[in-house]
């Protein structure tokens, strides 16, 4: 069953073609508004039948454009519109959501059409203890989701764009500057392999021993929300689960983590999960596929130089 | 500066009881004041004390936004005075009901220069509830705010912490802002301020006294998640013949 109509929108040029390509398998139309340049559009309209660009003018931030958005959803009137669930993804969408007297989801795990007009949205609740179901009361719903929602796929040809002509009002807001992210970029999303760094391992400075196993199996590093929120060893990009980030690597290797719901909501969807832990009783061992109780600090190097 | 910060009571997640027919019960679990909501009373409290202003909470909720304990516990963090609406309708409202209601709430309120949220709500954290107040209130409303600065003249300069940069901005007050969990490390209050706590004011408005609103977005169940079936093929010791057996597994896997 497809919906009748989804609009995708992103100020994020390549969040727009996933969108769009994500949206194509759910709808029978989809419309795609960009924020951004000709060119944007032009890239956007190899993964989307249809196209509005809103141009960006320099210096105007991404929120000054909220009603001209606004304006083309009414008229476009979807029963979704499916956005990034970024920063700002969720910053315009819930001021679009207002608006329109809209509903909206964020941290969307799946979109299930009912009926061309109807459609049920998932997203972790009370930190990853349940998954909730929700219904949009009315039309339309906004459903915000994560990278690696879809993967890109372009249409076998192009499809059509058009500008929409926007006056912009005045701003009580100016964005005076930008301050370089203190932390790296990371898309742990993407990642085939992960190891996952956990209380278990005792200090800041066994992380390196890990860091030379994941190196050694091709994998990304990645920790549980105490790792990064409590201790800060590492950068809060970097937790898996509940409000962090949530992933399907091939296989996922935990060091040192217990197994509490709130990590492994955001590991569930591993193909293989191996667990290398020294308590016997951690929960890890009933959520894993592969596990060994034992010392870290002798698994570890030793699986670096076997593996 | 006088600053509104809004906060919502939600059950402790640890007390969550997963039933066998994967429903939750919540009966058991004790309440909070949600986690990322103390970040936004923390900031407040900051700006209203290094100005000379006055700090006001506010919530919205079923009969837990009353609970005395929960009072007691936003009161000994710095605020002044407190507000909570009390309505049935409200427990397990959606994020665009609560903005409305909260709308409502802040519109009775005076004097004020500043509403902070929290990033989300510790339970269904859709970090929607402060932008959509914003929009709803026609104010300028940011999300992801890492720091607040005061540059008189009222305007405040904020840091917002994006994916990949962090934005820095003037913005006029009014205005609604959300802030993020790192933007401080919030007091632990000490038994004196919990004990003054209790003399300090709640204003309870109670249904009727907002209006109602029917919710947007309708749910439809709230089980545990439905887990992935594994193996759990756990080898049990770390001398070299064990770690060896394990590699192996392992091995197969990652051809």
């Amino acid at each position: 069953m497809n919906l009748r109509k989804i609009v995708v929108y992103s100020e994020d040029r390549k969040a727009v073609c996933e969108l769009a390509s994500g949206a194509a398998g759910l709808a029978d139309q989809v419309t795609a508004v960009v924020l951004g340049t000709e060119e944007d559009a032009r890239e956007a309209a190899r993964y989307c039948a249809q196209v509005v660009l809103v141009p960006k003018q320099e210096g105007k931030m991404a929120e000054e454009y909220v009603p001209a958005v606004e304006k083309i959803i009414r008229e476009e009137d979807p029963v979704l519109v499916l956005m990034a669930s970024t920063r700002r993804g969720k910053c315009a969408a819930g001021q679009l959501a207002a608006r329109l007297d809209a509903g909206i989801v964020t941290e969307v795990s799946a979109v299930e059409p009912v009926s061309g007009d109807e459609v049920v949205l998932k997203k972790m609740v009370y930190g990853g203890a349940a998954v909730a179901s929700l219904k949009a009361a009315k039309r339309p719903a906004f459903a915000l989701v994560g990278a690696g929602f879809c993967e890109a796929a372009q249409l076998s040809r192009p499809g059509s764009v058009r500008m929409e002509e926007v006056s912009l009002g005045e701003s009580r807001m100016t964005r005076t500057g930008v301050l370089p992210k203190t932390e790296e970029r990371v898309n742990l999303t993407a990642a085939k392999r992960i190891v996952g760094v956990g209380r278990g391992v005792g200090a800041e400075e066994k992380i390196a021993a890990l860091e030379e196993l994941a190196e050694k199996i091709g994998a990304e590093m990645a920790c549980s929300r105490p790792i990064a929120e409590g201790e800060k060893w590492m950068p809060k990009n970097r937790y898996l689960g509940v409000s962090g980030v949530v992933v399907k690597p091939d296989v996922y290797v935990a060091c040192g983590i217990s197994g509490q719901v709130q990590h492994m909501v955001g590991v569930n969807e591993a193909r293989v999960i191996v667990a290398v832990n020294k308590d016997k009783n951690a929960p890890i061992f009933k959520h894993c596929d592969y596990g060994i109780v034992g010392d870290l600090n002798k698994v570890i190097p030793a699986l670096t130089e076997l593996l | 500066m006088n600053v509104i910060a809004c906060y919502k009571i939600v059950p402790d997640e640890q007390d969550i009881v997963v039933n066998g027919d994967r429903t939750l019960s919540l009966d058991k679990a004790a309440l909070k004041v949600g986690q990322y909501d103390l970040n936004a009373v923390e900031a407040g409290a900051q700006l209203a004390e290094a100005s000379g202003g006055k700090l006001t909470v506010l919530s919205a909720g079923g009969a837990e936004a009353e609970n005395s304990k929960m009072k007691k516990s936003i009161l000994s963090r710095g605020p002044q005075e407190n507000f909570v609406y009390v309505s049935p309708a409200m427990a397990g409202a959606d994020a665009g009901v609560t903005a409305k209601v909260l709308c409502e709430a802040v519109k009775k309120m005076e004097g004020w220069d500043l509403v902070l949220c929290g990033e989300g709500s510790s339970d269904l954290y859709s970090q929607q509830v402060g932008i959509q107040l914003g929009e709803r209130l026609g104010l300028p409303t940011l999300n992801a705010v890492s720091k607040i600065t005061d540059a008189g003249d009222g305007k405040v300069i904020v840091e917002r912490s994006l994916e990949d940069e962090v934005e820095v901005i003037e913005v006029v007050l009014p205005a609604v802002l959300s802030v993020t969990s790192d933007i401080n490390i919030t007091r632990v209050p000490t038994m004196k301020e919990i004990l003054a706590a209790g003399k300090k004011p709640t204003t309870v408005w109670k249904e009727g006294e907002i209006p109602a609103f029917a919710p947007l977005m309708e749910t439809v169940s709230v089980l545990a998640p439905q887990e992935t079936e594994r193996k759990c093929v756990v080898v049990e010791g770390d001398d070299g013949d064990k770690i060896a057996q394990f590699c192996q597994l392992i091995k197969a896997e990652l051809q």
